[in-house]
């Protein structure tokens, strides 16, 4: 697949040179493997691999010099702040080629163990197993670097529509490998015929299952963050009583002091009379001063029987919001099981199935279960009321916010929305009965009145 | 192992299309939809009245006003030169306006139907009866443009020769569709207060995008093998250019229209009330041709169907095979829509 970059080509042909070799090696050994002669060819097969790598390698490395210095780009410096796309994919190799080398140096040790002769042939196939899930890890943290590349990738886009259909597409692509991962133990059960379908699911988490759904239906579970709202809203209440506590308390505590004294106050001693004025305009001090903030009585007290209902509505909200995410997962698990067995008989029951069958064609099988089973899902009675609840009860919480705020601010010289929106409707009126008159007026066809210019009179006037 | 091969293989194929599409729509700088030549001719708030030019005179004498809906804009009727429904009426002989309801703001939030139809499509339908010296002119509607051309016909009978209407929810008794199921649940005061009388576009968007909960991923699928096709993927990128397009809703129309239509269907009852006047369908003189799509998931046949038996004027029913976008923008209904439409006006204007 060619594009219109050369830099682009280079690496996309580098990563498909890399996996053939990968994949030829590895059928190439199969092959000697099964034929009793991998002894003797077991190292030259290794060899060869490597020394293709080591080849790939250096051309991608000597490619991208002599690509950087010559290649031209239509793409200018734009509001993203990149200048050209080579300058990002200088960095880009330079993960890639890291990635790389590690795969290339474990090969190497792979590469030296077979030139020790006289390992059982058990030992061969446990050093093959071992490298091949080894080469998997890091193949799939090479992915994940692309992937992870991309993501600064977007930046580079001319347009916000352009941005945004390459983030879609960069998002399903994450989603198609995420899936690929799930199911690789399911595909490893088809191949060795272990796959049963009453125990499989066994082999996912519901966590599982939440990060699946997350990613299909992200708008859905990007709710205000209610913690941090529900959190500040205890600690006003905690604030407020602890803090009317303790002056309370500490006022009785004087208080009772004071009493004890009483007798002494009496004797003439003038030492403990001014010590015990001292205390007690202390302790008025304290208790009364923070009543004479600039606050209307009550308002402290308004704000958190506020702060109450608003904890009221925020639990009514996250037990309903609760329950609507519960029927999106429950409805994930049950399409990725329906999947798993629906593939298993699909594409296992026919004549090589699991030699012509692509992780393409098990991802269109996905996709069409879940669009059954969300559908059916979001058609029930059930997921309609409580999809209506979760948004009447979040605009509740919004509305109350926007209220609490309004009463908290308004000894500031602000124009709040709810007097504004007094206002806009009393100019959507008179606008509604001025053009009814101007169409009364034009019906009637009334003469149109000039009125003069007041410096034309002025001079009329001289 | 070989599936496991296999496997690594389309994860390199996957990825070598996702370097394709980045290298693709990195190198195109602007996506254009709705290109056929116009000229705005009357405005009013943000509403704006667009007369498309003609290079020769029109067939079909009465013109044409397109109402189209609240949500999203029209720009689908004219997504591209071989896609254009407009195009395709502008050649087939009409004269034709359209009104553009433009992007409301907080100063809208209090717009109701009757602002409208009795304000924009009448005083719009004015403007064009003055200019053409007519008495009447015909109106070609959209979805919800043509739910609130029946209540200007309604209201207004004298003024309207033929309507057609489209994709058309008259009837939201049903719950063949998502929406109309939904919206039975849905406290639209809450909402409408909740969002300080301005419903956000992708409020909206977020909903549609539910209907057909998998449809985003199949897209990717079809994007993906077009990269190589110029024109598939300019196509793709202009409707989703539109879909992105969603103007926020004004919120007493959305109020009204969503309490007294989608809950409590009041129009097809002949209970609905606009400024004070009841709206009675069988008011209607128009001739009235309701095309309506077969596979229409966002306004299902049902509740297109019951305008006609409704009517006491001169009417037909049609029925597109696609779905409710695909009646506009499909390859198939480029030779098919315009020409029923243009057949029905032409054989009707005396």
């Amino acid at each position: 697949m060619k594009t219109n970059n050369p830099i682009l080509d280079n690496m996309i042909d580098v990563q498909s040179k890399t996996i053939n070799n990968w994949v030829e090696t590895t059928q190439k050994f199969q092959k000697a493997f099964t034929g009793g002669s991998i002894a003797h060819e077991g190292q030259n097969i290794y060899k060869e691999w490597f020394d293709k790598q080591t080849g790939l390698l250096n051309g991608l490395t000597s490619g991208s010099t002599v690509n950087n210095t010559t290649t031209t780009t239509e793409n200018t410096t734009n509001s993203f702040g990149y200048t050209k796309p080579e300058e990002f994919f200088k960095n880009w190799y330079t993960q890639q080629m890291d990635a790389i080398k590690k795969m290339t140096d474990f090969n190497q040790s792979i590469y030296n163990s077979f030139s020790n002769f006289g390992k059982t042939s058990n030992d061969y196939v446990n050093n093959f197993t071992t490298m091949n899930n080894s080469w998997t890890t890091i193949y799939n943290t090479w992915i994940n670097t692309l992937n992870t590349s991309y993501e600064t990738l977007m930046k580079t886009f001319p347009t916000t529509l352009n941005q945004d259909t390459f983030k879609n597409m960069f998002e399903t692509n994450k989603m198609y490998l995420k899936l690929q991962e799930f199911y690789q133990p399911l595909f490893k059960a088809y191949q060795t015929g272990t796959f049963n379908t009453d125990t499989f699911s066994t082999y996912y988490s519901p966590e599982t299952y939440k990060n699946l759904t997350e990613q299909m239906f992200g708008t859905y579970f990007n709710t205000l963050n209610l913690k941090d709202v529900f959190d500040s809203s205890i600690k006003n209440i905690h604030n407020f009583f602890t803090s009317n506590n303790n002056l309370t308390k500490e006022y009785y505590t004087q208080m009772q002091s004071i009493s004890t004294e009483f007798p002494n106050l009496v004797s003439g001693d003038f030492a403990k009379l001014s010590a015990l004025y001292t205390n007690v305009n202390n302790v008025f001090g304290k208790t009364f001063e923070p009543l004479m903030k600039l606050v209307t009585p009550g308002k402290e007290k308004e704000t958190v029987e506020s702060n109450i209902q608003l904890l009221d509505k925020i639990s009514e909200y996250s037990i309903r919001q609760s329950e609507l995410q519960y029927h999106f997962y429950t409805t994930t698990q049950k399409a990725f099981e329906t999947t798993a067995k629906t593939a298993y008989e699909k594409f296992t029951t026919t004549a090589n199935a699991t030699e012509t069958v692509t992780f393409t064609d098990f991802y269109n099988e996905w996709l069409k279960i879940n669009e059954t089973l969300y559908t059916d899902l979001f058609n029930s009675n059930e997921f309609s009321k409580i999809k209506g609840d979760v948004i009447s009860l979040g605009m509740d919480i919004k509305k109350h916010f926007e209220t609490q705020f309004e009463t908290i601010f308004n000894i500031y010289p602000v124009a709040f929305r709810s007097e504004v929106d007094e206002l806009t409707k009393t100019i959507h009126d008179l606008r509604k009965q001025v053009k009814n008159l101007e169409v009364r007026l034009a019906a009637n066809g009334a003469a149109t009145v000039e009125l003069e210019d007041e410096d034309k009179t002025t001079r009329r006037k001289k | 192992m070989e599936m496991e091969n296999r496997m690594l293989k389309e994860i390199a194929e996957v990825n070598s299309k996702m370097m394709k599409g980045y290298d693709t729509l990195s190198q195109i700088n602007e996506v254009e939809i709705g290109l056929t030549p116009k000229t705005e001719v009357y405005a009013e708030d943000k509403m704006k009245l667009y007369h498309y030019d003609r290079e020769t005179e029109a067939e079909v004498k009465t013109p044409v006003l397109i109402v189209y809906a609240l949500v999203n804009t029209y720009k689908m009727l004219d997504l591209q030169p071989d896609r254009s429904y407009i195009k395709n009426l502008l050649d087939m002989g009409l004269d034709v306006y359209l009104i553009d309801w433009g992007y409301p703001s907080k100063i809208d939030r209090y717009l109701s139907i009757d602002d409208y139809v009795n304000g924009y499509i009448n005083n719009s339908v004015d403007y064009i009866r003055k200019k053409h010296k007519t008495e009447k002119v015909n109106i070609i509607s959209i979805c919800q443009g043509g739910t609130l051309s029946l209540i200007y016909s309604a209201l207004h009978p004298n003024k309207i020769k033929n309507l057609i209407t489209q994709v058309t929810p008259v009837d939201f008794s049903t719950n063949d569709g998502l929406l109309f199921k939904w919206s039975k649940d849905m406290d639209f005061d809450k909402l409408v207060d909740g969002y300080n009388g301005l419903i956000p576009g992708n409020f909206l968007n977020d909903a549609f995008a539910l209907l057909k909960p998998t449809m985003k991923f199949i897209k990717q699928q079809s994007l993906m093998s077009s990269l190589d096709d110029k024109d598939k993927l300019m196509m793709f990128l202009r409707m989703e250019k539109w879909i992105a397009d969603s103007p926020d809703q004004a919120g007493e129309c959305f109020r009204q229209f969503m309490k007294d239509l989608y809950q409590q269907n009041k129009l097809i009852k002949g209970e609905l009330m606009v400024n004070g006047k009841k709206v009675s369908l069988k008011n209607i003189k128009a001739s009235v041709l309701n095309i309506y799509a077969s596979e229409d998931h966002l306004v299902p046949p049902a509740a297109s169907i019951p305008l006609n038996e409704n009517l006491t004027s001169e009417n037909e029913s049609v029925c597109f095979k696609g779905g409710h976008i695909g009646v506009f923008v499909g390859s198939k209904s480029q030779k098919e829509l315009a020409p029923k439409v243009v057949d029905f006006l032409k054989k009707r204007d005396k």
